[in-house]
């Protein structure tokens, strides 16, 4: 992966009536990268893709490939191929048909396609079923002829709509990886649009946040999840549990804010998040918020923890490699906790609805904008 | 309690076959609807000069060569063949355009323009019948266009086409619908004009729509009788027209036997283009 940008967005903005699909979103996307667009339904994912593929003109902004403008060019002119979210495979074609349809229409030669096609055919393992029709074949071999179909084009640039959405859950492990492995092979730069957060911090190696038809933050998965904007990103990437702040006041570098179930905290200056507004407007826009992984559940008081929280024991779910313990709280939502199988087995025995102690460290605790772009900064 | 009572008392599918009622009501219909015609076809190897003669006086073929043999009625039958070819070509192709007009574009008036397309399925064939025909009698075109066959046969033609792309516009249509845009998207995507995507994507698509509205155009147009009875004149007579004129004087077993091959033409079409159109389910949407 270089630092090079292929894409270049800026102030991009599409509206449908009145509505802004997408409001004034710039960002860059590098050569050779995966990058998942991320983002709630209706955040306007999917016009954003349908903007690079063609099939939509912006409203305003600009949209550059390699530098050059891309808003002129038709659907069919661009060095960029989509994979549709129905996969959109031409059933009264054979799969050879399917693959080979791209390059007929180009015009190249019938033995030029037929290599390309078997060589595309093979990078998605599905060299024996050329001459099957799309009915005769799965839900996820289909997906790969739509795979295959763009990669022989050989597009600067890949967009895939959701497109492990219409997978069942095994199926869509396997598919993650292999995605991840084709995309190393042939080297060509993925945009992946996705509403499952899990997935695109699996497979992307740059993620955008959209919500509303804004753009959030644009990070590496663990900066997303460890350095998010503000409480709609880190929510959004992950659980967290989050306190309003109600007052505030500066210790030097540290900020100290107060908040109604765990009081006065400290928040070291490294924990707040970049474009935090000013001092003076942290109380009722922003919280302080710590993620499950973070929080430990003890029967006893602890000795020495920054802050401490008494509830009582919900249920433990077991999760494999570890447990998820719930602690209810009297006048807020429940909190989750990650404890070691052996620790939860341990709360277990001690009862359903016993009093327990939820308690971590203030650096492992962010300070966060209720929403960033409010407060005019995004990354 | 009551409900038990109702779900035993609730028959199953093929219980309803059973009853009496039912079945003397399907009897019926299947003896009105199948026994005219069956009765028919083998009144024409009826050995009898009289073709309403009711009395089987041996089997012979010989009518079938005697139709063969009348000019008169073979004349007929090659222009209704001819009408129903071309009309049925033109439909399909202006009924093509039209739906996909109707379900691609937003313009002024499109209401107006759907009503309009269907108003000759609606409008009684009599009122056609007389509109065409003085239409063509205003524009000089009425019985003879043109001493040289086919082309005296281009006003009956022009009749037919205005009943059958109606037809032919509405099955199209409705097969467009269930077309996934995405195809075509997919298509413009992988680099096709827009006429690629119509000739690669849509048409194929399209395919069992197309055969079925020419099905129903040629056979619209096969057997007319009162639009065809308005237009055309003494040399551009269809077989219906003649059969009609025919009867008229006496009804010979030639007729059934002209009946009887029209018949089977149809019915060697139909199994056809039903083929045709099983063989095409089996693609996915
Ligand atoms: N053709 C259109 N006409 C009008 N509004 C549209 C159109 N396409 C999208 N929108 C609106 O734009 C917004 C963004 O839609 P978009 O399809 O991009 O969302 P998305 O992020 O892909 O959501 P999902 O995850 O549900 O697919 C939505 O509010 C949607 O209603
Ligand atoms: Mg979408």
């Amino acid at each position: 992966m270089t630092d090079k940008a292929i894409v270049s967005i800026r102030e991009l903005s599409k509206y449908f009536g009145r509505v802004a699909a997408l409001n004034e979103v710039s960002f860059d996307i590098k050569a050779g990268e995966i990058f998942a667009l991320l983002g709630p339904s209706g955040c306007g994912k999917s016009t954003l893709l349908r903007i690079l593929s063609g099939f939509e003109t912006p409203s305003s902004g600009e949209l550059l490939l390699d530098g050059k403008d891309l808003i002129p060019l038709k659907p069919n002119k661009r060095p960029i191929n989509m994979v549709f979210q129905s996969y959109a495979v031409f059933p009264h074609m054979s799969v050879e048909e399917n693959v080979a349809y791209g390059l007929k229409v180009e015009g190249i030669a019938k033995a030029e396609i037929k290599t390309r096609v078997a060589q595309s055919l093979k990078q998605v393992h599905l060299d024996e079923f050329g001459a099957r029709k799309p009915h005769q074949l799965s839900g996820g071999q289909r997906q790969r002829v739509a795979l295959a179909r763009v990669l022989v084009k050989k597009p600067r640039l890949l967009l895939l709509d959701e497109p492990l959405s219409a997978l069942d859950a095994k199926l869509r492990d396997a598919m993650r990886l292999e995605l991840v492995k084709l995309q190393e092979a042939v080297g060509i730069t993925f945009v992946i649009v996705t509403h499952d957060q899990s997935e695109a911090m699996a497979i992307a190696d740059r993620i955008a946040v959209l919500n509303e038809g804004r753009l959030r933050q644009v990070a590496t998965p663990s900066q997303l999840y460890q350095r998010p904007v503000d409480a709609f990103v880190a929510d959004f990437v992950g659980t967290i549990h989050s306190f309003a702040v109600v007052s505030s006041t500066q210790q030097g570098k540290d900020f100290v804010v107060g908040t109604q179930e765990l009081g006065n905290i400290t928040v070291p200056a490294a924990a707040v998040a970049h474009g935090i507004y000013q001092l003076d407007e942290l109380v009722g826009n922003s919280v302080v918020a710590v993620r499950p992984e973070h929080i430990n559940v003890t029967a006893t008081q602890p000795a020495n923890s920054e802050v401490t929280l008494l509830g009582k024991l919900g249920d433990i779910a077991f999760q494999g490699q570890h447990s998820v313990v719930e602690i209810m709280l009297d006048n807020r939502p429940s909190l989750t906790a990650i404890a070691s199988n052996a620790d939860a087995q341990a709360l277990h025995e001690s009862g359903h609805g016993s009093t327990v102690w939820a308690h971590w460290d203030t650096a492992n605790m962010l300070l966060l904008p209720n929403d960033a772009s409010d407060a005019g900064a995004v990354e | 309690m009551a409900n038990a009572k109702r779900i035993r008392d609730k028959k199953k599918p093929f219980e309803y076959s059973k009853k009496w009622s039912l079945r003397s009501v399907f009897f019926l219909a299947t003896l009105f609807l199948y026994v005219p015609i069956v009765v028919l076809i083998i009144f024409s190897f009826n050995n009898s000069r009289r073709g309403g003669n009711v009395i089987w006086k041996g089997f012979t073929t010989k009518y079938y060569g005697k139709a063969f043999n009348n000019d008169d009625l073979m004349l007929a039958f090659g222009n209704t063949l001819t009408i129903a070819v071309v009309a049925t070509v033109v439909s399909v192709i202006l009924g093509t355009c039209t739906a996909i007009l109707l379900w691609r574009f937003r313009f002024p008036f499109k209401p107006l323009v759907e009503g309009l397309v269907s108003l000759p399925i609606v409008i009684p064939e009599i009122c056609m019948g007389v509109s065409l025909a003085l239409f063509f009698s205003a524009i000089g075109w009425l019985g003879n266009t043109s001493d040289i066959w086919p082309f005296n046969l281009i006003n009956v033609t022009i009749a037919h086409i205005t009943f059958c792309f109606p037809f032919a516009a509405m099955v199209i249509r409705a097969r467009l619908h269930s077309f996934n845009r995405e195809m075509e998207e997919a298509a413009r995507d992988l680099g096709a004009t827009e006429y690629q995507v119509f000739k690669d994507i849509l048409i194929p698509h399209l395919k069992p729509g197309l055969v079925a509205g020419a099905l129903l155009s040629f056979t619209l147009s096969l057997d007319d009788f009162i639009v065809t009875f308005f237009t055309s004149g003494p040399n551009t007579v269809t077989l219906p027209v003649k059969i009609y004129s025919m009867v008229r004087f006496s009804v010979t077993p030639e007729i059934n036997a002209a009946s009887t091959v029209v018949i089977a033409l149809t019915l060697v079409l139909t199994v056809f283009a039903l083929r045709f159109q099983s063989k095409d389910n089996t693609q996915l949407q």
